[in-house]
């Protein structure tokens, strides 16, 4: 057990740095098209942005997880386990009450390269919480989820790769399963206008019209030229894709009705196991192996004496983080809940990949965000 | 001594001429200083009221700050260059000249794209195949963040663009492009088309009011009699009163 003296957010890293996490601070900037390539054009407002002589746009880091994966990567450092301590930069967003200026402390901890998935999940877990309910004596809560559940449920209702990719952005939107429910609706109803091209079609489709004068015919022009990155017969089958959409009603009520419900499926994680096994039962999916991990998961969370009535689980606890492959949690104060998560964690095993790596490494970790932890405590008395 | 009601007026080109047009239908003649290099004028016949000659984008910014009382300019100016207009500047109404719309733009050759749905799939499918987000060009960057923010769309990325934006995709600085158009010629001599729910913003040229300013009841008195002369409605003369007086 970790016994912190006095109030200082410094005995956090140290108690890290006990448990065997080796401290890193990494640089404080960071090339600016990488963090927007990971987070998308919406987060740029609320960077701190500035360009370099030579007129390349950097940032301050916007989190550690970027920065600390990529030295990762560039074989600066070499170890596994890390722990940071320092500042992050972001404008707050209005919802914000914990902080008004741009820089925030994080004190956080990763694992690299561990193949032992539960294990260094559980690890992770357990070392905030234990850390965090010693400092601040607050009555934790964790809300757990995890995004493979969901890709395993998808895959089960065997949807075209369109209709996939358009459940799966709907997702990682963070959007409630009543949105997600609208927009499928919406979706159901929509038809793809493409006029009437008959003649064209069948021309493409026996092979006497190659793509690109199929959109020339189809334009009515002559020498198109701009495609802008894409491949004239990824065009036109797309557009192809499309016309059959219009045709046959793919995903019917039934299915929407059922991704709903799923994304629906929310409390304490006992009754939550066996609610997702009765769905699965329900309509005949394999969620098997997904639902065995999780109860592996809270198993060993269990064993290190970790009370299961504080954890809860949630179907689409998403983030707008598409990096995210796993285990995705949520540690907060549940006597003073505030807007945003004292702790935010997760597995994200693509995230070297999206670096360039050749070859995928395993990766988790979890940020605790000092300034909310602080603001909860004052709350909190 | 009393204060002059101030006015920012378009200094040149196009805005200009309908501006001086609109306020002579309504008997109202303005009046350049030394000619067409000086940029302070008079309103014929009418005391206290200072004319001032800015570029649109400055109309915008001057109106935040309150340095003019009131502001000629495109709607389209004040939604991109001010952060969070409503706070500090009234749109007190839309003078019918000045038309343009900001709208997305993709090549003519994706037929697979007819509306700004087709489109996202086409933003995440691109990201999924090049690792790389789709290039938006603008000169609207805060327009177009607020339109996508709004649909949930992030997978892209913007690239700042000064002047032909429509050129943008033809030499591969961007895939697609957000741009204002009137007829739509200048697009489609590029190669490029509008998208169904593609429009950002329908912008025309509007007289704003400075909320940031002092208002006297001599400035009020003088405003509202120049607001009945253009015709303003009514209505929106005791909605502007009602904002200034909280």
């Amino acid at each position: 057990m970790i016994k912190i003296v006095n109030k200082d957010p410094a005995n956090i890293r140290e108690c890290f740095i006990r448990e065997g996490y080796n401290l890193y601070n990494p640089s404080m900037t960071i090339d600016a098209d990488i963090v927007m390539n990971f987070m998308g054009e919406d987060v740029r407002n609320r960077l701190l942005l500035t360009n370099t002589p030579d007129g390349k746009e950097i940032c301050l880091r916007p989190d550690f997880t970027l920065p600390l994966a990529i030295s990762y990567k560039n074989n600066e450092i070499h170890d596994n386990k890390y722990v940071y301590d320092g500042y992050a930069f972001r404008f707050p967003t209005k919802n914000e009450k914990t902080r008004a200026c741009p820089e925030f402390r994080q004190i956080g901890i990763e694992n690299f390269g561990s193949e032992k998935k539960i294990e260094s999940e559980v690890e992770i877990i357990s070392h905030v919480y234990e850390v965090l309910s010693d400092f601040s004596g607050f009555d934790l809560g964790i809300t757990i989820s995890d995004v493979s559940i969901f890709y395993q449920f998808l895959k089960n209702l065997n949807l075209s790769k369109y209709l996939f990719n358009k459940i799966i952005r709907l997702y990682w939107n963070g959007l409630d399963n009543v949105k997600i429910k609208d927009a499928l609706q919406t979706l159901i109803k929509s038809q793809f206008d493409a006029g009437k091209h008959e003649d064209l079609i069948a021309q493409y489709k026996n092979g006497s019209l190659s793509s690109t004068r199929f959109i020339e015919s189809l334009l009515g022009e002559e020498n198109v030229s701009i495609f802008s990155g894409r491949e004239p017969d990824e065009i036109v089958n797309n557009y192809l894709d499309k016309l059959e959409l219009n045709n046959i009603s793919e995903i019917d009520q039934k299915t929407i009705n059922q991704i709903s419900e799923f994304l629906s499926i929310t409390g304490d994680i006992n009754s939550c196991i066996i609610e997702l096994s009765e769905f699965a039962d329900n309509y005949t999916l394999d969620l098997k192996n997904t639902i065995i991990e999780l109860e592996n998961r809270i198993e060993s969370l269990k064993d290190i004496n970790i009370p299961l009535d504080i954890i809860q689980f949630k179907t689409n606890l998403s983030r707008k983080a598409e990096y995210y492959t796993g285990l995705i949690f949520e540690i907060n104060n549940t006597k003073t809940p505030i807007n945003d998560p004292i702790a935010i964690g997760g597995r994200y095993d693509k995230i070297f990949e999206e670096l360039g790596s050749t070859k995928p490494i395993p990766a988790v970790g979890c940020s605790i965000y000092i300034d909310r932890l602080l603001y909860s405590g004052k709350l909190d008395g | 001594m009393a204060e002059n009601l101030i006015i920012g007026i378009p200094n040149k080109g196009r805005l200009q001429k309908d501006t001086e047009e609109i306020f002579l239908n309504s008997g109202l003649k303005i009046q350049r200083g030394n000619g067409e290099r000086e940029y302070t004028g008079k309103m014929v016949g009418i005391q206290n009221i200072d004319i001032i000659f800015l570029s649109p984008k400055e109309i915008s910014y001057e109106l935040q700050k309150g340095s003019i009382d009131l502001g000629i300019t495109g709607l389209d100016l004040i939604e991109e260059y001010i952060y969070e207009p409503k706070d500090c500047i009234f749109n007190l109404m839309e003078l019918g000249f000045g038309y343009a719309d900001v709208v997305v733009a993709v090549p003519s050759s994706w037929i697979d794209v007819k509306s700004i749905t087709d489109l996202e799939d086409v933003i995440y499918d691109f990201r999924i195949k090049n690792k790389k987000r789709l290039r938006i060009a603008t000169k609207y960057p805060n327009i177009s963040r607020n339109f996508f923010e709004a649909l949930g769309y992030s997978d892209y990325l913007l690239v700042d663009s000064h002047g032909a934006t429509e050129g943008a995709p033809a030499y591969g600085s961007s895939e697609i492009i957000i741009d204002i158009t009137s007829t739509g010629s200048t697009l489609k001599a590029n190669q490029l088309k509008r998208i169904d729910s593609g429009t950002l913003l329908r912008s025309q040229a509007c007289l704003f009011g400075a909320l940031n300013t002092t208002w006297n009841g001599e400035k009020l008195s003088l405003l509202e009699n120049l607001l009945i002369k253009l015709k303003c409605s009514e209505k929106d003369i005791q909605k502007f009163k009602i904002i200034l007086s909280k």
